[in-house]
């Protein structure tokens, strides 16, 4: 009986298979030189609008809380830690979406190398499905009990967030062209403007 | 009528491949198609003059299309990946890992297992060797997914065509081992029905030549192992990010 179960599973997971096969793919046809470029914007939008650490600490700061209980009626009380809840989610939701771009940022890259390493590929690909798995924790952990309820793992968020920066920064350098800048604004009139 | 649907889209598939050239560029996939067209013929004709003529040649011609079958898929596999080399070594040193690995216990099992009569052998041996397939299949379609590959109709089309007939024969075979002869009628038509719609998807697919999608070219600087060391240095900061302990 558990051979039987073995093969028609082996064959429901085919199908499965076959079916994902006819999905569209989401890795764009572009240039891997566009999806560098697309890496660079996503960081600098990180670094400078949606991660700095005093936008986290308002967000994440319980003091907030201990004023409105001290001083607001219980239904401001309400719609606060309901707003509170929504933005730490679109929080969450928001390093999750970096953990798979990063993730298809590094597939895209990899299938081109010859010498790729089975075993790397295999052990990234779990430390992913493993932070993945971490961000869904920590959704539920917002979506149950609140943005609140887990407070050091946001601090290690606030702190951990400029080293993530950098380390991406680091393989995004190249970008950083600095004759470039010399060239902005300075044309003569008439000229293309760089 | 399964079958009879299935024999007359075989040659349907075959002269229109004639008339679009498209056998040039799929050989081994119509080298199967007129093995079986051939095969299932052959069988039509003797067992119709000699009774014992299809229980002497069935599994010999099985044998041979299962072989070709085989090619088909690495065929499959070669072509879906060949613009990207990295995706393809994986892929193919983890189908041909698995083949071997799968291959040798089934052959250990058959070796050293109980003696069965000759038709149930046959039966056994061929769901095994079905299983295989199934797993060469599945590895390929995960390398083509995890990588983000995006394939043209006639790929689909061939490899989608092939799971649907070899899914359904894996699990015919299966309930065939399990339930006995009980229920022959049942499994013969299902198994021929899924090649009939098997014939649909690939008479659709390969109708035209349609070559694969723009394969973006690799500009990026460094080797591999420069970006998997990038990847997993940013990894090891989201894993501190995330799960660790709070950083000075």
């Amino acid at each position: 009986m558990i051979a039987l179960l073995f093969y028609i599973g082996a064959a429901v997971c085919l199908f499965f298979l076959m079916f994902a096969l006819a999905r569209p793919q989401r890795a764009p046809v572009e240039g891997i030189a566009h999806q560098f470029v697309e890496a660079r914007s996503s960081l600098q939008t990180l670094q400078q609008g949606l991660l700095p650490a005093d936008l986290l600490n308002r967000i994440f700061d319980r003091r907030d809380l201990d004023y409105i209980d001290g001083q607001a009626a219980p239904e401001i009380r309400r719609l606060f830690l309901s707003q509170r809840k929504a933005i730490s989610l679109m929080w969450v939701r928001r390093v999750r979406s970096e953990i798979l771009n990063l993730m298809h940022f590094h597939r895209s890259h990899s299938r081109f190398h010859t010498s790729i390493s089975i075993l790397t590929e295999m052990r990234l690909a779990l430390d992913f499905a493993g932070l993945l798995f971490v961000c869904r924790i920590l959704e539920t952990i917002f979506s149950l009990r609140g943005p609140y309820a887990a407070p050091r793992l946001v601090q290690s968020v606030a702190s951990a967030a400029s080293r993530l920066c950098a380390a991406s920064e680091k393989s995004l350098a190249f970008l950083n062209v600095p004759g470039v800048n010399a060239f902005r604004g300075d044309s003569t009139p008439g000229n293309a403007a760089v | 009528m399964w079958w009879w649907a299935g024999l007359l889209l075989e040659p349907v598939i075959l002269i229109r491949s004639l008339w679009t050239r498209m056998f040039k560029w799929y050989p081994i996939f119509y080298l199967y198609l007129l093995c079986v067209f051939v095969g299932s013929g052959v069988l039509y004709i003797g067992t119709s003059h000699n009774q014992h003529f299809y229980v002497q040649w069935y599994w010999p011609i099985q044998l041979v299309t299962l072989v070709i079958g085989y090619g088909v898929i690495v065929d499959v596999l070669q072509k879906s990946l060949h613009a990207y080399p990295g995706a393809d070594r994986a892929a193919r040193n983890v189908g041909f890992a698995i083949f071997l690995v799968v291959f040798l216990w089934i052959a250990a099992l058959h070796a050293w297992g109980p003696h069965w009569p000759l038709s149930r052998f046959v039966t056994r041996l061929e769901r095994d060797l079905r299983l295989v397939e199934t797993l060469f299949l599945a590895t390929t379609i995960v390398a083509v997914r995890y990588y983000g590959i995006e394939l043209g109709r006639n790929l689909k089309g061939l490899a989608a065509g092939m799971c649907l007939y070899v899914g359904i024969s894996l699990i015919c075979l299966a309930l065939f081992n399990f339930v006995g002869h009980r229920f022959d009628f049942t499994w013969q038509n299902l198994q021929s029905g899924a090649y009939t719609v098997a014939m649909g998807i690939w008479a659709y697919a390969l109708w035209n030549y349609a070559p694969d999608p723009t394969v973006p070219p690799d500009d990026s600087a460094g080797g591999y192992s420069a970006l998997a060391d990038q990847t997993r240095a940013r990894l090891t900061a989201l894993g501190r990010h995330l799960g660790g302990k709070e950083q000075p």
